[in-house]
């Protein structure tokens, strides 16, 4: 098995990987590859950010942040499913998990687009811009999430063919729902396991528990603004 | 005459009723890894395995952590030690899983080194066609009738399989033993016919490739010969 011949596909022929998966052809072929191929890539990706600070943190990223995506889609994932089939949905609970994670494997292929930029701007910037080079990387993720989310929600969302129109109303608010949900989990499991750059200063593999994903980010906004 | 033609992963999967990958049998988390894989890729997908269980460890270490009674450097090893126990344990699961299973798939995974063989076999045939094909006007030059014949061996050798793989997904869902007992049947003719085939043409050059065909059937008699009860087995 090559790990990356389901990226292949979703990138060069989506409609028939979709296709293929709502007919449940090869679930556990593209599951696993699916997996293998968005750890590597997100390992990659958190090798780049993690090296702003030292090596040890560069070997910490590169494992918390796949555990990042992959986690909160672990965790988010009985949600859907349950109310979904709930609500009249016929998927799998395989068909679901391949879908939602091919959703996390284009964000993680968007990630390692975006990493000669992000190794780019490494090689540019000192210690001492820490937080532009976080809030850069807040851009990316923010932007990557959100192509990532819109792939799911063309996906996964219900049509009238298969079901009644009510059923489908409710399932499709129950997408938006799990969307937000996931977005949510996310922010609060990096919240727990950051630093995922490192802040100058000696390494350290998790920062004591306190405040949340929003609070930090405006504090790092407000220092790059204020410049102190 | 049917059209000869090699197995897709669907067909395999339709006849084992197991998801076949050209690595491994069932899945690549609680399946087994085929026979005679090239070990650097195995290796390769195994330590991407071994990351993927040590992110999936994290939420145990993350719990070590918030429950353990010592803060700073003790709260770190309490998760270092909590992700390395869970990997250990998702680890040993697991291979201990597939060790079990390569045993109870052992003839699965014959006949599927069988089909395998069986793809080189009609690679190695379609050559010589063209081959012949360019040395001569004739579609398929002076050997047509001895074409046919492989044909013909070639068309057996992939029912023979066929039924090879039919029956061992019966015998290893312990269902319909009559069922079998009519596939085995039919694969016995297949072999009779297989043999008048070999003994007409030993002088000719397709001789070899026809030996090739015939052993592999009688291999997959013998393999489900194995599989059956005592009481089967002389038929």
């Amino acid at each position: 098995m090559n790990p990356f011949t389901s990226v292949a596909q979703l990138l060069s022929d989506r409609e028939t990987f979709v296709q293929e998966v709502l007919e449940g052809k090869q679930l556990n072929r593209k599951i696993s590859s699916l997996l293998l191929s968005s750890f590597t890539f997100f390992a990659i990706y958190g090798l780049i950010i993690g090296s702003f600070h030292s090596w040890q943190q560069a070997i910490a990223s590169s494992l918390k942040l796949p555990a990042l995506y992959l986690l909160t889609l672990l965790i988010s994932l009985p949600t859907l499913y349950i109310f979904n089939a709930l609500f009249g949905a016929k998927k799998s609970l395989s068909q679901h998990f391949t879908l939602v994670l091919a959703a996390a494997t284009v964000i993680a292929i968007l990630l390692c687009g975006f990493a000669p930029i992000t190794f780019f701007f490494l090689t540019t910037v000192t210690a001492k811009d820490y937080s532009f080079f976080l809030l850069l990387n807040v851009a990316i993720f923010g932007f990557t999430g959100l192509l990532g989310v819109s792939f799911l929600y063309r996906v996964m969302r219900p049509v009238e063919e298969d079901d009644t129109s009510q059923n489908v109303k409710v399932r499709t608010t129950i997408l938006r729902f799990w969307l937000f949900l996931y977005g949510f989990v996310g922010s609060q499991l990096g919240w727990t396991l950051r630093p995922f750059f490192g802040s100058p200063g000696q390494f350290e593999l998790f920062r004591p528990r306190e405040g949340n994903f929003v609070t930090g980010v405006w504090a790092a906004l407000s220092y790059f603004l204020s410049g102190s | 005459m049917k059209t000869l033609k090699t197995f897709s992963a669907q067909e395999l999967e339709e006849l084992c009723g197991l998801e076949v990958d050209t690595l491994w049998v069932g899945s690549l988390w609680a399946g087994a890894y085929r026979t005679g894989r090239p070990r650097p890729q195995v290796l390769g997908l195994e330590l991407l395995v071994l990351g993927l269980m040590v992110v999936l460890s994290v939420p145990v270490g993350l719990g070590a952590m918030r429950w353990s009674p010592w803060g700073g450097q003790g709260a770190n090893l309490a998760f270092g030690f909590g992700v390395v126990i869970s990997t250990l344990l998702f680890a040993i699961g697991r291979w201990s899983w597939m060790g079990h299973n390569r045993r109870a798939w052992r003839s699965l995974l014959r006949l599927l080194e069988a089909v395998e063989h069986f793809h080189q076999m009609l690679g190695a045939f379609k050559w010589c066609q063209t081959l012949s094909a360019f040395g001569t006007s004739a579609p398929m030059g002076p050997n047509a009738p001895e074409n046919q014949t492989l044909e013909t061996a070639l068309s057996l050798t992939r029912d023979s399989l066929v039924t090879g793989l039919r029956v061992e997904r019966l015998l290893r869902d312990r269902q319909q033993r009559s069922r079998s007992d009519a596939l085995l049947n039919n694969l016995d003719q297949t072999l009779a016919t297989l043999h008048s085939l070999e003994l007409r043409q030993q002088a000719t050059e397709q001789a070899q490739l026809l030996r090739e065909a015939l052993q592999m059937s009688t291999n997959v008699r013998e393999e489900l010969q194995m599989l059956l009860p005592t009481g089967r087995r002389g038929h």
